[in-house]
Formats: C-alpha cells, structure tokens, sequence
C-alpha cells in the first residue's frame, strides 16, 4: 500500500469544496429522473442558483424518504410524485401547493398542489417477431391472459416494489371490480404468470425481446419507440409493439412539487416553472420516455412508435391513495403465497 | 549482579514461584534444572520483564528492576526456537536492538557484521533466516543477542531443537562467548549434562523452591 | 519515535463510535419511528415465516454444498502439484471480489432464460444456491487448503503406520487438523449467504428471494417500520450469532507451529491427474464461468455496444468510482486498523466486526436519513457508507494475520530493547501488513461494485458504474442493455484491478504458502 495520506486528504477536501456554491437548490427525484445538462445550466445560469439533485430510488421509496424526513426536509422540491402517489404525499403533509405560471395548454393535471409534468401509460408490450413466429393471434382481452394457448407467456412486475407494477394491478381493480380482478389474478398465477422485482429485471432478464423466455411484460405505451431510438440500425418498425386490452391500460401523470417547509422557495418555484417550459418539455420525451403534458409541444419524431391508447383504466387518486395497499396486501396473497 | 528474592506466581492452579530466591554474581553462569512444566522458562520470563509476578523482586546490581518493562531491562533472551523475525535479513536481525538503541543504521550495520563474523556467519548477511540451517540459525540468535551488550543472558533450552552432536558444539561455543564477554547468565534447561557442561552452578527448581543440586 | 501506549480500550473507541453513529443509532431510530405502528403478527404470517426459513435453510445449503465441494478441491490442490497451482491459488479469490451485479448478470448469462448452457435455472432455488456457490466455494476452498497444510507430516505418517488407509487418515487426521481453518469459513458464509442483499435481490427471483429483501420493501416501498422491525431484530439476532460462533471459532485456531508439512507430489498417474482436472473443473463451473459468460455477453455487444466505454456519463462514472473507492479506502484504513488492533483480545470487538454485514443495510440507509437529514446526500456521508461496508474486510484479515504472528517474536523484540509500540512497528505490523493489503484490497473491490450504497441517497454527479448500469438497465431498447452488459464487464475489469494493484503477491515469506 503505497497511496500516501496526502492524497486522500487532497481527494477529500477537493470532493468536500465542490459543494461550497452559493444558493443550492436540493431537487429531490426518484432515479429514472433526466433532464439534459445543458438547459439545467441554463436554469442555474438565469436565477443565480445551483441546482443538487439527490436520487432517491424508485418513485414510492422517495415518497417515504420524504415523508420520514418532514420534520427535516431533504429537499426543496420533488420530482416525481404521480397519480398512484400524490394523494398520499398530501395526506401526509409533504406537499407545499403551488399554481404555476403556465397553467393552460396542459393535458393532465394532478390534484392537492402538484404541478403536473408529463404523462405515460402502462400497458402490456409484445415481442412481435415471438407472435410472427408462432403464428400465434394475440390476446384481444385481459380473461384471454388466463387460456391455456397464452400459458407462461406474460411476465408482471410486483405491485409491492415497482409502480408500473402497482399501475397494472390498479387498472384491472378498476376494469374488474375488486372481487372480478382477484379472480382474474389467481386465473392469471394458474396459468403461470411471471413476477419480476421491478420494470428491469421483467423487461431485461424475462422479457423475450431480451432474451428471456416470455413475449409479454409489463412495461410503457412509449417502450416500442424507444426500442427504435436505441437501436443502432435505426430499424423502420419496432420489434415490440403496445397490446392496450381493455382493463389492462393505465395513466400515469407524473408531477413536481415544492416540498413543505423546504428552502429557497423563490428558486423551487422557479424551477417547477421550469418544467413546464417549452424547452424542458420538448427534451423530456426522448430522456424519460414519457409525453410532455403541454398540448402544444410536439415530441420527436420517433414518438410515432408511441401510439397512445384511446381509453384507460385509471382509478382516481384518492382511490388510488386509499386502496393501494390493501391491493397490493391482497395480490400478493392470491399471487405469492 | 541478579538477584531474585521471594518470588511468588500461580498460573491457575499451578503455583510456579513459591518463595523463590536466587543469585547469580558477575561473570557467572547458573544452570536451572526442572522437569518440564516445572515453571522454570516461566521463571526465565518473569526476570525478562514478560510475566509478571504475583509477589517478590527482582533486583540487577542493587537496583530493583521488578517494575521495569523488558525493554528497559537490557537482559537478552534467547529462546527455544530462537524467535528470528522472519521479515528481516540476518543482518537486519542482529541489528534488531542496536536501532533500538538508537545506533545510526550505518554503524549499527558495521557492528552486526563484526558480530556476525565473531559467530562465524560471515557471508550470510543477507540470507532470508528460514533458509539457514539449526545451527545457523542458533548463531544469529546469539549475535542478536551478544550485540546488544546485554547486562545477563536469558537462555530459555536454547540447544534442544538441534541434533546430538551440534548440540555439543554449540554449547562449548556458547559458554566461550559468555566467558569472553563477561557477561552472567541464566540457562534453563532440562538436560543435567548441558547444565553441568555450560555452567558453574546448577540447581534445581522443584515445587516452585530452589534446591541446590 | 512514538512514544504514546495506545491501549485497546482507547483504539476500540474510533470504531465504536463510527458503528454506533452509522449503524446502531440509525437502526435504534428508524425503529424508534415505527413503533407506535400497528404491527402484524409476524408469527403467525405463513409467508414471512416461510421467507425467514428459507433464509436460514438457502444459507445453511449453501454451507453444506461448499463444504462438499470445497473439501475435495481443496485437498487436490493442498497435495498435488501441477504447473500453474500458484496461478490457481491466486485466481481463487478472483470472485470474492466480484461485484454482486456482475456475478447476477453471469449467473443468468450462463443458466438463466436462453443462458449459453441451455440450462434455465430461473424461478428455482438453485439460481441463488449457484450464486452463492460462486461467491462461497473460493471461501471455504482457501480455508481448507490452509488448513490441509497444517498437517505434519509425521502426524500423517503415524497414522498410516497405525495402520490406517488413506481415507480413515483423511478422516482422522487430516480432516481433524483442518476442522479449526474450515469452521470458522463455514459460520463466515452462513453470513454472508444469510445476510446478503445484492445476489439474493438479482437471483431470488419472488419466491426465493431471502428475508433480507422483504425487509426492503417493507421499510422501502410500504413504510411498514413495525414488521419492518420485527424481521430485522429476527435476522439479526441470527446473523449476530453466527459472527459471535466465528469469532469464537477464529480465535481457537492454535498458533503456528514448527514442523515438517505433508510434501506435495508431483500430479503424475492418472488418477491424481484426474483428481487435479476435476478439482479445477469444478473451481471453473463455479468461479470462472459466469465471469467469463459476462465477457461473452459484452463481447456480443459488439462495437457499437463498446463505444458506451467512452461515452462523457461513463468516464464520469469511472471517475466517481476511483474516487470514492480511494477516500473510502482513507477511512477504511483507519478504522479496520484500530478495530483490528482493538479485537486482538477481545472476542466482543471480534464479533462486533462483522456488524456491518450483520445489520440490515436498508435500515441502516433509511435510519442514517432520519437521524441526520441535514447531511443526507452529502459526499462525507457517502463515503462514510461506503467505508462502513467495507471496513470489516480489513479488519478480519488483518486481525488473522495478527494472530498468526508468533507471540514470542514481539517477546524477543520486547527484550532487545523495543517497547511495545516500536515493537508493534517493527515487528508485528511488518508481519501482518500481508494481512493489511489483502483487507484493502476486499475492502476496494468492495466499494468499486458495492451493491447496497445504492440504498443511500446520491447525487445524478455521483453516478458510479453500478449505479451507471442500473441507469442502461432502467430504460428500454437494446443499446442500453448492451451498454449494461459492457459496463458490467468494465466493472469486472475494475474490480480485478483494485484488487490486484493492492494485494501484489509479496516477498516469499516462510513457507511461501501464505498467498
């Protein structure tokens, strides 16, 4: 071991004085958060404000994290509280409202203060070559999940630990009626459903396309475009496509809130101003594979691989808030145990 | 020069000093006889400073060294297994204790190998030490020792991992050097020809007592 | 010239006090949190108590399935020699200090869905026994091989004299000689298998994941403090005991004696080449190739998938790595030293030692954030995790290397005129400092891929590698998961390169054996 003192030291303290800025904005955000670089320089260059942001983990562990902290908060604002969640974050007091600058031309909004930012859908994705090669027609309703010629093939993220999951357990509650959805889930584990952890080990360890075994996940209405957008031969269809069955969609609506008794107020809402610009809304698609809530605000091109569906199986937030653990409690009682 | 008076030590049950006295004068080499487990290298270890006593004193020309730790002490001890650091050369194992002393390296480097010519290892200064033989081995351990200008020599069966016949010659060579040097010594032993051989004064720790053999 | 006695009262307190601020404080407080909730009883919930019996059960599989392949591998290589064993012997510790992301990505590589071996392992308990393997065999075949060259040659000799054929003398004597080196491993991978997060996450799928994870998404995803601190106090109760049996183990291992060891023959008739090839066989199914099915998989990615290595985000995330891995190294040092130091004696700051991987690392990170929010997301507190992930490595390796030195070297040192701290400097330190390196380099191989410090809150220009492939994992498209699976093997490259710029093989030292 030859690494002297001195240059621990020196590592130290030159990591320590990176934070010494002046006006420091925390911006807390559950991890899949991406804006790009540059305009978050813009931001910070126009209010003479540096902009931190902490990543908090998945969407609903942030939720806890900020609501452990309330006494103290970590953070100025946050990214990230949808739909599923934002009931919730008011109830239990984390959420200061805000009514922002840029209040018309939007498409969704979100109840309690939150300042809605973009939107998405869960749905079902197919893997096309799969079917193409099976000659196999695909499924046209959720009951048609649970016939033996559809056996093994659909993979779910668990409700208790991912929110895509939670999303598609919501929508067949609300489709099925609560006794109808158990049903159709404890059919669903006969005829072998998969439960992966979260939205990466469904979509990359069991999802077909990615060499896994099942040609049906869990995953994003916007996936399918963004299999075109990563692909290096830039292919003219995409190798998945959306399956919107009916009680099988869901909307989510994610938002940005200032977090009560957080500093720098003036900033923070600056900033959730900033989210609605046309100029964050436009970079957003293609960074978070989510639609930008501004009706006048066209995404990239490559969002035609992105069909959204016509109808959805949200329930409503206070719903959602009040329910979700009693669901989740139930599914895995019918699907696990 | 040494004096041990009264000393008392229980291990457990086992008491291994019971009132022992012993005196060992300037140039002279006592033989400690007992069986094993009779507490005579516990005896060794305590006047080195590495046990402590339950009771009584020890005492090194007049003065009362018994709260003295080892370092201070000047006694050198040799041990059955000759205890050679096995991250030094055989150079830097004499000048283990001259660098404490507080030699500057290069002088502290002539003496070792004065010394190690002395012992008759000249050549093998910087032999990694498991690579020697018993007898070589037994040799640095001595110029260890010897180099210090210890005030007594501890000797804890210091020929016993050695065959018959170096076994004789190092113990004539050994007794040589501790007579030229001048320097009282302390052999613990089990064997009553070495004793006989290497020292002018043998007795015999029984039931934690000195008696005269 | 250091003059001060530093006793190990005074050293224990730097440890103790980093433990209790970092784990005991915020697990006390997290709990404190939840325990006006409501809580279930967890007894009579057949699901956890399944998942808790499963824990122990998978952990203590893993145990028996190390120790009947480590034994033979083991004794292959503790008595027959073949070109290249130094090799071996040296690349045994290879996947310990893989990051649990790269070993999941080549466990299921290699036997997963579409795996290279046609094999599906998936939704089977023996994904995870496999990972464990993986991680586990190296373990207990490193301890067994030291413990096999303990036997001395006369005491094998008397034996077969005694009339005793070769298997009664494995049985009877080399077996028992070896019992003090192997059991202390046995209670180290039970905790490591019971307590481990990253692999069980990766490979337990839903039905085998281990009780650990259930405490995560109590505490994570529903804030459920209360059953959240029942599991906890349950597993670690268990984990506890199992570091309290090591270090009780451990400390019996009788010190090193002078003698003649079994001579190792040439690997020459056939049997004992077939011996030698189905030892390493083995060690490769278990060691070598998931690592190598990670190089396959990032090799596929072909060019373009490469072209991430350069990419602004992964620089920066190679960066961010070093570097936290470099400061954490400052702190780990300090720390495992003095709690090493502290533990020579004691057999409580022996157990305390592996605390780290008895508490649960998702507690910890949720109790760190309610006890300090003030420094939540701040880089000493990172740095902080990441060292207290990582310490106990030092600790452990340095504390066997102390107990190996002879305690009559530092006796001879005391009388030719040391006192005890320039003893310790001259001759104890420099024995152990093999010992030192080799904790170091766990401890940064550790903190390259540390799976757990994701828990903790961070910052976008923090990113590291791992968090990096978690990013590429967490979009769709398959650039990204080729992205993924060539910084996955980056991440391999990086791991193996910590670990071999700190623990470089040192000079022979007696025996030679001690690599």
């Amino acid at each position: 071991m030859k690494l002297s003192c001195r240059t621990f030291l020196a590592l130290a303290l030159a990591g320590l004085s990176l934070n010494a800025l002046s006006a420091e904005l925390r911006v807390i955000t559950h991890s899949s958060f991406a804006v790009s670089k540059s305009l978050i320089a813009d931001f910070e260059r126009q209010n003479g404000v540096k902009v931190s942001f902490i990543k908090a983990g998945d969407a609903g562990e942030m939720l806890n994290k900020l609501i452990l902290t309330r006494a103290q908060p970590v953070a100025d604002v946050a990214f990230g509280l949808d739909n599923a969640l934002v009931a919730r974050a008011v109830e239990a007091g984390v959420v200061e409202p805000y009514t922002p600058s840029i209040d018309r031309d939007i498409r969704q909004q979100l109840p309690g203060g939150v300042v809605s930012v973009d939107y998405g859908y869960v749905t079902l994705n197919y893997d096309k070559a799969w079917f193409e090669s099976r000659k196999l027609p695909l499924p046209r309703t959720l009951t048609d999940l649970t016939r033996p010629a559809y056996k093994d093939l659909l993979v779910v993220e668990n409700p208790a630990t991912s929110s895509p999951g939670l999303a598609f357990l919501a929508a067949t509650v609300k489709a099925l009626g609560e006794e109808g959805a158990w049903k159709f889930w404890s059919a669903l584990r006969a005829n072998g459903v998969k439960v992966a952890k979260g939205w990466s080990e469904a979509y990359y360890t069991d999802f077909s396309k990615n060499g896994g075994a099942r040609p049906l996940v869990v995953s994003y209405a916007t996936s399918p475009a963004a299999e075109v957008f990563y692909d290096k031969k830039k292919p003219a269809e995409s190798p998945t496509g959306n399956l919107f069955l009916p009680g099988g969609v869901f909307r989510q609506v994610e938002g940005v809130a200032l977090v009560k008794g957080g500093a720098e107020r003036e900033a923070a809402r600056k900033f959730v101003d900033f989210l609605r610009s046309e100029a964050v809304q436009k970079d957003l698609p293609t960074q978070m594979w989510m639609y930008p809530v501004r009706e006048s605000v066209t995404p990239d091109p490559v969002f035609r691989h992105a069909e959204k569906p016509g109808f959805d199986n949200t329930p409503d937030e206070r719903t959602l808030a009040a329910k979700s653990r009693a669901w989740v409690a139930r599914w895995t009682r019918v699907v696990l145990k | 020069m040494l004096e041990l008076r009264a000393l008392h030590k229980r291990m457990g049950a086992r008491c291994l000093a019971d009132g022992l006295s012993l005196k060992v004068d300037a140039g002279e080499t006592v033989a400690l006889l007992g069986a094993s487990g009779s507490g005579k290298s516990t005896l060794l270890r305590m006047v080195a400073g590495l046990e402590p006593l339950d009771a009584g004193q020890v005492l090194f020309a007049g003065e009362d060294v018994t709260r003295q730790p080892p370092e201070k002490r000047r006694f050198a001890l040799i041990f059955q297994d000759f205890a050679l650091f096995p991250h030094l050369d055989v150079q830097e194992n004499v000048c283990f204790g001259l660098v404490e002393q507080g030699w500057p390296k290069r002088l502290a480097r002539t003496e070792a190998q004065a010394m190690l010519a002395t012992v008759g290892l000249h050549g093998l200064e910087h032999r990694r030490v498991w690579t020697l033989s018993g007898g070589e081995q037994q040799r640095v351990a001595l110029a260890r020792a010897l180099v210090t200008r210890p005030r007594l020599m501890l000797l804890d069966e210091p020929f016993s991992a050695l065959d018959a016949e170096l076994r004789s010659a190092m113990q004539d060579e050994f007794r040589q050097r501790l007579a030229d040097a001048g320097i009282p010594a302390l052999l613990v032993t089990h064997d009553p020809a070495e004793a006989a051989r290497m020292a002018g004064r043998v007795v015999r720790l029984e039931g934690g007592r000195m008696r005269p053999v | 010239m250091l003059r001060t006695r530093l006793t190990p009262a005074a050293l224990a307190l730097l440890p103790l006090a980093f433990l209790g601020l970092m784990a005991v404080g915020p697990v006390l407080r997290l709990f404190a949190e939840g325990a006006g909730q409501p809580s279930a009883n967890l007894w009579a919930d057949d699901y956890l108590r399944w998942r808790l019996l499963w824990s122990v059960l998978q952990a203590a599989a893993s145990c028996l399935a190390a120790l009947l392949a480590g034994l033979p591998v083991a004794w292959v290589l503790a008595r027959f020699d073949f070109p290249g064993r130094a090799l071996v012997l040296r690349l045994l510790m290879l996947p310990f200090v893989m990051p649990p992301l790269v070993a999941g990505i080549g466990v299921l590589a290699l036997v997963g869905p579409h795996g290279l071996t046609g094999v599906d392992l998936q939704d089977t308990p023996w994904l995870l026994l496999y990972g464990n393997l993986f991680y586990n065999l190296p373990l207990v075949v490193r301890a067994a091989l030291d413990g096999f060259a303990q036997v001395p040659q006369s005491r094998l000799a008397a034996a077969r004299t005694l009339g005793a054929g070769p298997w009664r003398a494995f049985w009877r004597v080399e077996l028992p000689t070896a019992r003090p080196w192997i059991l202390p491993a046995l209670c180290l991978v039970f905790l490591y298998c019971f307590s481990g997060f990253g692999i069980a996450l990766l490979l337990g799928g839903q039905r085998y994941a281990t009780v650990e994870v259930e405490i995560y998404s109590l505490v994570a995803y529903e804030l459920n403090l209360a059953d959240a601190a029942l599991l906890a106090y349950a597993t670690m109760t268990i984990s506890a005991l199992t570091a309290l049996a090591y270090a009780l183990a451990e400390r019996r291992l009788a010190q090193p004696l002078r003698f003649e060891p079994v001579a190792r023959t040439r690997a020459a008739s056939l049997w004992s080449r077939l011996a030698v090839a189905a030892a390493l066989g083995l060690l490769f199914f278990c060691g070598g190739a998931p690592l190598l099915a990670v190089l396959g998989r990032a090799l596929l990615a072909g060019r373009a998938g490469w072209v991430v290595l350069l990419e602004p985000d992964t620089v920066a995330a190679l960066w961010n790595t070093t570097r936290f891995t470099l400061m954490a190294l400052g702190a780990v040092a300090v720390l495992g030293v003095a709690h090493a130091l502290a533990a020579r004696r004691s057999l409580l700051m022996r157990a305390l030692g592996f605390l780290p991987f008895v508490v649960s690392s998702v507690c910890v990170a949720f109790g760190l954030l309610l006890l300090y929010p003030a420094y939540t997301a701040s880089l000493g507190l990172l740095v902080a995790s990441y060292a207290f992930l990582a310490y106990p490595f030092v600790t452990k390796n340095l504390l066997s290397a102390f107990d190996a030195v002879p305690a009559h070297l530092a006796e001879a040192a005391r009388t030719l005129g040391a006192s005890p701290a320039r003893t310790f400097w001259r001759v104890s330190w420099p024995l152990a400092r093999e010992g030192f390196a080799r904790g170091m380099a766990f401890a940064a191989a550790t903190a390259v891929g540390e799976f757990a410090v994701t828990l903790f809150l961070s910052r976008p220009e923090w990113t590291t590698l791992t968090t990096l492939i978690y990013q590429h994992l967490g979009r769709p498209g398959s650039a990204n998961l080729d992205a993924a699976m060539v910084l996955a093997a980056g991440l391999m490259v990086l791991a193996l390169a910590a670990f071999l710029v700190i623990d470089r093989p040192a000079r022979a030292t007696r025996g030679g054996e001690h690599a």
